[in-house]
């Protein structure tokens, strides 16, 4: 079927595509946005049903080859550590992610100049704050102003979700030793919020929100852009971008629901695929003029990729805590972010709190332990864990490596048959190092808090959810693969706005800067719009 | 995947083990997995597993009665499958309804009526307020 040209065809309906479909309506151009999977439907999300955790493992896994749903597409992450996780549907990675909205630090966007490696991003956090104020009303953002860890006027439109008791003995621990913490910054609406109702402490974040509290963009963005006009065509799995023989992109295949091939035409096109699906994407767009993939002359698509490596520290408390109930993160500390060279790495991590677990969540952890035993003792000492455990997490700045990378897997495919990818990926030196230091000084806190057991895990395996890196931005075309404002070196109407275009990755959750550089690209674009391919 | 539904003699076999797994108990006034209701929900959620435990099912029907060194030994010599029965048996024995209650929680999903939890006090933030800013500037 031939379709009518659009002008703006954008690729992947999750957290950056939402923001530049909603920033590009207004300039009444004709957009559309291919995604691959459907809308998701709170009616039906795990937590309206007692097998809420079991489904966590099941429909809702983190992980896509766990999942394997038809909107998925497999990963091969056999040579890593660290395996990737997403969700494939309107909302992207957001419908299930933790709602942690800490930006990056003034300090990530200049790492070469202050610390001597990685590179400098060609945008700053002065460029970036009005986007990250737009993006913290449109998400809706919970927090607490005046955080000394952040330049002044950080102030979240929300009040604070609740620390609880496990984030309150934690606060109190940090204190004891005088380190830095917060409540952290939530995209989770604490009162109604623009047609969204208030967290109601379901505790299952990461399972998707059935209140609808968390601002997932299939609630947030995607309802406004799509009353400013934009078009959202589902169940629409792209495989490849094409170009003319000026190099200029012309449009796109997709496999649309009914698994027929289509071709829909366009004048600008938008990736917003995730760090993971955009290098997939670009390598599997082939063509004589760019036989390496589209956008390759740096040779750095799929290459430099950033996950977080993720060290875990859980004490075990003998009066109870919050179990599940609350949101999964409560408050954060960033004493060890920025660079200490008396710490024997550079660069730095951010701590953040992770609640506690169901029952089930509690028995399988409990027994993975040890802790729990098969047969007689396993009451007594299930119950010696019963809403008693209490995490951090420390968030570690991984450092871009070349080596680290996204490729195309030689004989893995999707069920539309299109090449699926593959992760090469290593922990460096400086990660291990960060995540030593991490785990004493989590451990640390845990024993000051009171934990009459500290267990600990470096890297977590299941926690590849920040993919970032595998497209950058940059002045210079041969050492990145889009412009200071987010447009390929190599193909003048193709933009990149997703996660692959992170410089570094700082030590924070990335989904506010994502979205806020998202923002700032789709800013860029209206200015430009006379001479946008100049 | 889709093999046939466990055997009667498999189901027999798992009941046996998952009793050694989680043993009903009196002190606590609960049941054990192997209890009739649980049970039937570990053998039908767990159906899509029965290709995948049947052989190591198979090596332990020829041991009944499976006692706690029975137990111990076929985790040790089918690693993979106990903990696949492991992680099946806490799903099913932690959402019956009898167990949550003697957990003292309550039987219910956590939507639509969510959780209440205690009102933050950021008093306890007066000594990070006072240390003052901790990021690092830019020359
Ligand atoms: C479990 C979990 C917890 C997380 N917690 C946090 C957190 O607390 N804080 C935080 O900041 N971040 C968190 N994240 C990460 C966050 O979700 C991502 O940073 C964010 O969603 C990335 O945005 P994106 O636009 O780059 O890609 P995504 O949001 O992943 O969107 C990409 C979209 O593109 C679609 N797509 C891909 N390929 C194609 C194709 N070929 N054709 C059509 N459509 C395609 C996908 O289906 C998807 O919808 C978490 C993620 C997970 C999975």
């Amino acid at each position: 079927m031939a379709h009518d040209p659009v002008d703006v065809l954008i690729i992947g309906a999750g957290a950056s595509g939402a923001a530049v479909a909603w920033s590009l309506a207004d300039t009444r151009m004709r957009i559309l946005c291919l995604e691959q999977g459907g809308i998701p439907d709170q009616r039906t999300f795990p937590t309206t049903g007692r097998d809420w955790e079991t489904r966590r493992m099941g429909d809702f896994a983190l992980s896509p080859n766990q999942r394997g749903l038809p909107e998925d597409y497999p990963i091969n992450d056999d040579s890593s550590p660290i395996k990737v996780t997403n969700f494939n549907g309107v909302g992207g990675g957001t419908v299930l992610y933790a709602a942690h909205f800490p930006r990056l630090h003034p300090s990530d966007f200049r790492v070469r100049t202050l610390d001597g490696v990685a590179e400098d991003w060609p945008v700053d956090y002065e460029t970036l704050e009005p986007f990250f104020v737009e993006n913290d009303s449109m998400m809706g953002v919970s927090g607490l102003a005046g955080d000394p860890a952040y330049p002044a006027g950080k102030t979240p439109p929300m009040p604070a979700a609740p620390m609880g008791r496990s984030g309150r003995k934690l606060a109190e621990a940090f204190n004891a030793r005088g380190w830095h913490w917060w409540p952290c910054d939530l995209a989770i609406a604490t009162e109604d919020y623009e047609g969204r109702a208030k967290c109601i402490n379901l505790g299952a974040c990461i399972s998707g929100c059935a209140q609808g509290a968390k601002g997932s963009v299939d609630l947030t963005y995607w309802p406004k852009a799509l009353r400013k006009g934009v078009e959202l065509r589902t169940h629409c799995r792209v495989r490849e971008i094409q170009v003319d023989d000026a190099g200029m992109a012309t449009g796109v295949v997709y496999f649309d629901e009914n698994g027929t091939e289509q071709f829909q035409p366009a004048h600008v096109v938008v990736m917003a695929t995730n760090g993971v699906g955009t290098p997939r994407l670009l390598l599997n767009s082939t063509s004589k003029r760019f036989p390496d993939g589209l956008a390759n002359s740096s040779g750095l698509v799929g290459k430099n990729l950033m996950f977080h490596p993720y060290a875990s520290i859980q004490g075990i408390f003998d009066e109870p805590l919050d179990g599940h109930n609350g949101p999964h993160k409560s408050i954060l500390s960033q004493q060890f972010y920025e660079t200490d060279p008396t710490r024997g790495f550079v660069r730095g991590y951010t701590f953040e709190t992770s609640r506690g677990t169901g029952p089930v969540g509690t028995a399988l952890a409990g027994m993975d332990w040890g802790h729990i035993p098969w047969g007689a003792g396993h009451h007594a000492a299930f119950r010696t864990l019963q809403d008693r455990v209490t995490s951090l997490f420390a968030i570690c700045e991984d450092l871009p490596e070349e080596h680290n990378r996204v490729t195309l897997d030689p004989t893995l495919t999707d069920s539309d048959g299109i090449p699926a990818p593959r992760i090469s990926y290593t922990l460096s030196e400086n990660s291990k190092l960060m995540m030593t230091h991490a785990i004493a000084r989590g451990t640390e806190v845990m024993e000051v808090a009171g934990a009459k057991q500290v267990m600990t895990t470096a890297p977590i395996t299941l926690a590849g959810w920040h993919l970032l890196g595998t497209a950058r931005m940059g002045t210079d075309p041969a050492r990145s693969v889009v412009n200071e404002w987010g447009r390929s070196h190599d193909v003048r109407n193709l933009f990149i706005v997703d996660g692959s275009i992170f410089v570094t990755s700082g030590a924070a959750n990335p989904t506010s800067t994502l979205q806020a550089l998202a923002l700032y690209i789709a800013d860029q674009m209206k200015q430009r719009l006379a001479n946008l391919f100049d | 995947m889709t093999g046939q539904a466990f055997t009667n003699d498999e189901q027999s076999t798992l009941a046996a083990l998952v009793a050694q797994i989680i043993p009903a108990s009196e002190t606590f006034n609960q049941p054990g997995a192997d209890d009739p209701e649980i049970l039937n929900d570990i053998v039908t959620s767990g159906a899509h597993l029965r290709d995948r435990l049947a052989l190591a099912l198979a090596s332990l029907s020829g041991e009944m009665p499976v006692n706690a060194a029975k137990a111990t030994a076929f985790r040790q010599g089918f690693p993979a499958e106990a903990d696949m029965i492991q992680t099946l048996t806490a799903q099913c024995y932690y959402r019956d309804a009898r167990v949550m209650r003697a957990l003292n929680i309550e039987v219910r999903p956590p939507f639509p009526k969510g959780y209440t939890q205690e009102p933050n006090d950021f008093a306890l933030l007066e000594p990070v307020r006072q240390r003052g800013e901790i990021y690092r500037t830019l020359p």
